[in-house]
């Protein structure tokens, strides 16, 4: 038994299933990882992904698609309604002392760790959930920091 | 042990169990045995060390189906609602109860009624400590049950009471009450288990319950999308570049 929090994107990808249009080979990947998940096995999600989801959908221009991506998507969210992880105090801590040991972007620092990844990060420590994202230099330097961290990554 | 088979429900808790349909209710009584046959060692670890107390409260005449229907699925199941969480969370009446130490519990809820700070807090944690403590009188509404009933059940409280507490003090050091909290803290998200010698206690938060019954696992996932009907939407693509503006490229 394993409990996953599914980041932005792999939350995205489960929604799309297996309907990607010109699924490309990590896309394939993605797909197997999926299908290896037993009965046995959760998944869950920040509500912050979930957020992340539907800024990237007001983004789309046209205002057609744009109306009924949402739709869509929001409808396919429902499924996960009981596996969307609020955003506690505890996971606020977390991600403060994640946060503060990460480059200062006001000093001119530079990271491809997101605020929003932060709370991922967070939630996912807080509850001893593997995230599943894409990784990264940064992601693998933090997980040597942070022993208890665990990352996965199904797209390679 | 027959004596252990029994739900112990704070009065909320209780109370949205009642109002399931019996279907419902025994649906979450299988998820929760399912959840917890074979709880993580993580979880059993930092807890054994524990020795402090959880707060129940009598199971009333309307629950008694509750109780019966769950002691043929696990042995013992605590409960303990949200407002008791937060008080047993507050910083400030941490401290207070810091000064308490040492207190036998009977004794607790008279003594908390002289922390006059923070008096909301302090009145629900009072409410959570008296729902424990009047189990030790006998109430009016178990005037209805029949008498051995009542003594089976009282038995069954003060086991359990005496394998949580192991002894008659509260929070001997300040990790212990920490180790508790966490416990708590960890069940609003989902049930944590409490061990105590070959007994495990599982510990429940009333705002899990709808989502134990409704969770669906990774392979119902896997199959509503990837196996299901589903019309096709728009691709996506991770945006390049450095945060903040990571968002995902569905033009």
């Amino acid at each position: 038994m394993a409990n996953y929090l599914l980041g932005d994107e792999a939350l995205l990808a489960f929604l799309h299933g297996r309907h990607v249009k010109q699924p490309s080979k990590e896309d394939a990947k993605f797909a197997e990882w999926a299908k290896n998940l037993g009965k046995e096995d959760f998944l869950f999600a920040s509500r912050m992904s979930a957020a992340v989801i539907l800024a990237s959908i007001e983004r789309i221009n046209k205002p057609a698609r744009r109306d009924a991506t949402r739709k869509e998507i929001e409808s396919r969210l429902a499924s996960f309604k009981d596996s969307l992880i609020d955003i506690d105090e505890t996971i606020l801590k977390q991600w403060a002392v994640l946060r503060a040991n990460q480059p200062d972007p006001t000093a001119g620092a530079v990271s491809v760790i997101s605020a929003e990844q932060n709370v991922e990060l967070a939630t996912a420590l807080t509850l001893g959930y593997t995230l599943v994202t894409r990784g990264n230099a940064e992601l693998t330097k933090l997980q040597s920091d942070n022993p208890a961290l665990q990352i996965i990554d199904p797209w390679v | 042990m027959e004596s252990l088979s029994y739900l112990f429900l704070m009065d909320t808790t209780a109370k949205a169990m009642a109002a399931c349909a019996e279907q419902v209710r025994q649906a979450i009584f299988a998820k929760l045995a399912e959840l917890t046959s074979d709880p993580p060692g993580s979880h059993a670890s930092p807890v054994q060390r524990l020795s402090t107390h959880v707060c129940l409260s009598d199971v009333f005449a309307d629950h008694e189906k509750l109780s019966i229907a769950f002691a043929m699925v696990r042995d013992t199941f605590v409960v303990l609602d949200v407002a008791a969480r937060h008080a047993l969370s507050s910083e400030q009446l941490e401290n207070d109860v810091d000064t308490l130490a040492h207190v036998d519990l009977r004794q607790f809820g008279l003594l908390v009624e002289t922390v006059t700070q923070r008096r909301k807090m302090t009145l629900r944690l009072h409410r959570a400590v008296d729902l424990y403590c009047r189990r030790w009188e006998a109430p009016a509404t178990c005037t209805a049950y029949p008498l051995s009933r009542y003594v089976q059940m009282d038995a069954a409280a003060d086991l359990t009471y005496r394998i949580l507490i192991a002894h008659e003090r509260t929070w001997p050091s300040s990790e212990a009450r920490q180790n508790f909290k966490d416990v708590l803290d960890g069940a609003a998200h989902r049930p944590q288990v409490i061990q105590r010698g070959d007994q495990r206690f599982l510990v429940v938060e009333e705002s899990t319950l709808p989502a134990i019954i409704g969770r669906k696992s990774a392979a119902e996932l896997y199959r509503e999308f990837f196996e299901g009907e589903l019309e096709p939407i728009e691709p996506f693509k991770r945006v390049p570049g450095t945060a903040p503006g990571r968002l995902l490229d569905m033009n």
